[in-house]
């Protein structure tokens, strides 16, 4: 399944901010086709990586590589173009614009030409049950479809791979479950590798094939959900030294 | 060329680069604190000008005093007539306003003193020049640089070691956490636009001493080179400013060295365009400033 | 203020989308229309202040054109206007007046083209030299730009002084055929906003809103948000350049004063009055001051109200917009218009098959 369709992978990744270490040594692999979970507590570098993945900060050591291609340092737009997606913490909307104007923006980004553009950002919307609220501005939505917008978006430039941000923050119970539902449909549906940032453990235990853990900038964990639940050092990663409780329902880990 | 004429050319950059200097601090300091980009700077020296031009009788001292007074006076009152009430809109709109409240004045001097230029009388110490060996100094280049280095000197004490200095320096870098931390807004803002005035009058004078004209465009041509001075240093960056001011400065003289005599007058669009060119290759100014960074 | 809901609850006809875009871009142009039908009924001098304010509309849509777009503002789009007054003026100044004022190439001094065609010249001039400019400015960020396009104005304003050769210098042109009418200037401004409005429907204009509302979001989706400024930016210096070649056809004599700061001033407020979020604030705010500033210039002449005698004072005028500009900003900064378009659909509250409404803070069209 992978080689053939190449893969994301980021290589010896370091990223230095003036004295601080946000990243050092990291490997990753993303396949199209399968969900990766990326995890880790608070300012492990997570957003960090993501960033280096997408173009947003340049590494001080290590290659980025997509499907056999080096485009470490290549500016975001470039790499969306050769079909990596992301989305943002902050969603980061185009508040003035329609809902179907934010879709339709990543369709025409795409490649689309007009027409095609918007009868497929209506396709999306539509699957995605956002349709109702097409013509409304992106601003004045509530927080949870904010989110989904985000991601519809990113998805209407067809990526090949995509990359989502905490794509459940502030979301509630329904919500949350709702979006982990819509989420694991994608890599098949849309023939994408995705990789998720998350914070809600069940969450990503449940739809991840494999769960990548960072801690302090390093990668501390690799593998399936199983494997990564019962590893020493990311119990302790999470719990501390103190040996805090700390139950499966916490969204965020305690420090 | 010869040693004679460099030594003439740097003294000539080096003066001419403390006022663009001056003027291009001006801009930095508001837009650093509220990232207000203002327009009316110019006006603010206009009002410099004018000053000098109406209020003869009084010693020398007593003069730069009164007007440092007024310039410094219009900059309060701007702050809080025109930007106040304007707080907290984007850039964009800050930007414009600023725009508006120049145009405004510039009128209403039009309106009260006439646009006729009108010509005022140099302190003739300013004419005079110091020898050393076979070189001349002009006294107004030398007291353009020493009142620019002192004023920097001045500057870099405050804001580096006083109370109220570090409280600016802080609302530079992030305005809500400085507020959090119990910096008062109104304060450091007010203190920034009295500072400006301060440079404004001091450049107005140097200003009118160098040509001994006024007018109520005076102030269109400075607030420009201030522009891209603080462009070429980096928007955001105070030390970028002055360093862009003497960079503006010193480009300015080499061109006016080196360029044809048919294209001496073109000098500045020349100057401009280099400043052009310098952003191709580095959009974000010579020296780097955290803030302009977006975080992703 | 709760957000009234387009009630788009399934996918419109294309034709109803296209009915809703194409009555905004059908009242502006009414609107226009029925504001020159009137002001040509009245005095040579009101048929004067319609003229300049075509030309204005032209001015405001040409700046909007960029700065709606792309959310830069920009303070040299007048130098453009001086780009294609000059080059109208160079192909349409009779050969004899050009041989005595101007020193030319043979080929431009011969050269005698018609009004149309010397306004189109002197658009894609003014449209080449923005293309070029936008290499370095279009990298910079939105305030820099400002900037940016600020020295831009000087330098093309240093030019136009200096070239003696080619610009009549300081004194400038003389002897240009003013062959600017009413009908031409209503014409031109009718293809200057359907030219706003059709770029408007286009991807490109579609991916630099995009990058004005969130540029990293934009870039994270593909978008090249520099050349995409870029299309905007010469575009708009076209329709700024063909407002210039209009100008030069009517006031037969120009200098390089007429294309700076007072110039710049007038066109930054009506876009701002008017609201410079939308294709019909540039329109509105351009009628909306032209009306005003000739309010001001007859007070200006000296006025009575009732027992007060307003005398005359050169310089009230100015005085006046920049007042009403400052208003604006601090009282309702979104312009008259608040970042709507307006279109006579609204004004009815129509209902075509579930497409309704008015869209607050939003962009139409």
């Amino acid at each position: 399944m992978s080689d053939a369709r190449g893969t994301l992978q980021a290589i010896g990744i370091g990223v230095d901010f003036a004295g601080v270490r946000a990243l050092a040594d990291v490997d990753l692999t993303l396949e199209r086709g399968e969900i990766l979970g990326l995890i880790g507590p608070n300012g492990a570098g997570k957003t960090t990586l993501v960033n280096v993945l997408s173009g947003f900060q340049r590494p001080t050591s290590g290659r980025v590589v997509l499907e056999n291609r080096n485009v470490t340092g290549a500016p975001p737009h470039k790499l969306a173009v050769r079909g990596l997606g992301r989305t943002f913490q902050s969603v980061r909307l185009f508040g003035r614009l329609t809902v179907l104007e934010n879709v339709m923006a990543g369709a025409v980004a795409g490649g689309l030409r007009s027409r095609p553009a918007r009868d497929f950002a209506w396709d999306l919307l539509e699957r995605m049950h956002m349709s109702h609220v097409a013509g409304l501005s992106a601003s004045s939505l509530p927080h949870g479809e904010e989110r989904r917008l985000g991601i519809i978006r990113a998805l209407a430039i067809r990526p090949r791979f995509l990359l989502l941000d905490e794509p459940a923050a502030g979301l509630n119970e329904t919500e949350s479950s709702g979006l982990m539902q819509t989420l694991a449909t994608l890599p098949e549906e849309y023939e994408l590798g995705l990789l998720v940032i998350e914070h809600d453990m069940p969450l990503i235990l449940q739809l991840c094939h494999r769960i990548h853990v960072l801690d302090y900038g390093k990668t501390i964990a690799e593998g399936s959900p199983e494997e990564v639940r019962k590893s020493p050092k990311v119990i302790e990663a999470y719990l501390g030294s103190t040996g805090a409780t700390h139950s499966a329902g916490d969204t965020d880990a305690p420090r | 060329m010869n040693t004679h004429l460099i030594i003439e050319y740097t003294i000539n950059g080096v003066s001419l680069g403390s006022l663009y200097a001056l003027f291009a601090l001006g801009i930095g300091l508001l837009f650093g604190i509220m990232r207000l980009i203002n327009f009316a700077h110019g006006e603010l020296m206009m009002i410099g000008a004018y000053g000098l031009c109406f209020i003869v009788s009084p010693p020398w001292p007593v003069r730069v005093a009164i007007i440092l007074g007024l310039t410094i006076a219009f900059a309060l009152a701007m702050e809080r007539l025109a930007f106040r009430p304007a707080r907290g809109a984007d850039p964009d709109t800050l930007l414009i306003t600023s725009f508006a409240v120049s145009f405004l004045l510039q009128n209403l001097a039009i309106l009260f003193f006439g646009a006729l230029p009108r010509s005022v009388a140099i302190w003739p110490f300013l004419t005079r020049s110091v020898h050393i060996g076979s070189y001349s100094i002009q006294n107004i280049d030398l007291v353009t640089v020493g009142v620019t280095v002192v004023l920097l000197f001045a500057f870099g004490l405050f804001l580096g070691r006083t109370r109220l200095g570090v409280q600016m320096r802080a609302a530079a870098e992030n305005f809500t956490m400085a507020r959090l931390l119990g910096v008062r807004a109104d304060t450091v803002i007010a203190v920034a636009f009295a500072m400006s005035g301060l440079l404004a009058g001091v450049a107005s004078i140097i200003l009118v001493q160098q040509t001994g004209i006024i007018e109520p465009t005076i102030g269109v041509t400075p607030v420009l080179a201030a522009f891209v001075a603080t462009i070429l240093g980096g928007l955001g960056s105070l030390v970028g400013a002055v360093i862009g001011g003497y960079f503006l400065g010193a480009i300015t003289v080499a061109l006016q060295a080196t360029l044809p005599l048919a294209f001496r007058s073109y000098r500045d669009a020349f100057v401009f365009g280099a400043v052009l060119l310098v952003l191709v290759l580095r959009p974000q100014g010579l020296l780097v400033h955290r803030s302009t960074f977006t975080r992703v | 203020m709760t957000e009234k809901t387009l009630s788009v609850t399934s996918r419109p006809r294309q034709r109803v989308e296209w009915a809703y875009k194409v009555s905004s871009l059908l009242t502006l142009l009414a609107l226009v229309a029925a504001v020159t039908g009137l002001a040509s009924l009245g005095s040579p001098v009101l048929q004067n202040v319609l003229v300049n304010m075509l030309i204005n509309v032209i001015l405001v849509v040409g700046l909007y054109t960029f700065v709606g777009n792309t959310g830069v503002f920009s303070f040299g789009h007048i130098g453009f206007m001086a780009i294609g007054a000059y080059s109208t003026g160079l192909l349409r100044i009779p050969e004899q007046q050009k041989a005595a004022l101007l020193v030319l190439p043979r080929m431009l001094e011969r050269a005698s083209f018609s009004s149309t065609q010397a306004v189109l010249v002197g658009g894609a001039v003014a449209a080449l030299v923005a293309a070029f400019l936008s290499l370095p400015l279009m990298r910079l960020g939105g305030l820099t730009a400002g900037l940016g396009t600020f020295a831009v104005l000087n330098i093309i304003n240093i030019v136009a002084a200096n070239w003696d050769h080619f610009t009549g210098g300081s004194t400038g042109m003389a002897g240009v055929p003013t062959s600017t009418t009413i009908t031409s200037a209503l014409v031109w401004s009718v293809l200057a906003i359907a030219l706003a409005w059709g770029f408007q429907q286009t991807r490109v204009c579609l991916r630099a809103r995009a990058s004005r509302e969130d540029e990293p979001a934009a870039r994270a989706l593909g978008i090249n948000v520099i050349s995409d400024r870029a299309v905007a930016f010469t575009l708009s210096a076209f329709i700024c350049g063909i407002a210039g070649g209009l100008y030069g056809q009517l006031a037969g004599s120009f200098g390089p004063s007429a294309f700076f700061l007072p110039t710049t001033f007038i066109v930054v407020a009506m876009l701002v009055v008017g609201g410079r979020f939308s294709l019909s604030g540039a329109v509105i705010g351009a009628i909306f001051l032209a009306t005003v500033s000739e309010g001001l210039r007859r007070i200006e002449g000296g006025v009575h109200v009732g027992p007060l005698h307003i005398p005359a004072r050169p310089g009230l005028q100015e005085v006046g917009l920049a007042l009403a500009l400052l208003l604006t900003l601090l009282l309702r900064p979104r312009g008259l218009t608040g970042g709507n378009e307006v279109s006579l659909l609204d004004a009815g509250k129509l209902r075509l098959g579930g497409l309704t409404g008015r869209r607050t803070r939003t962009d139409a069209g």
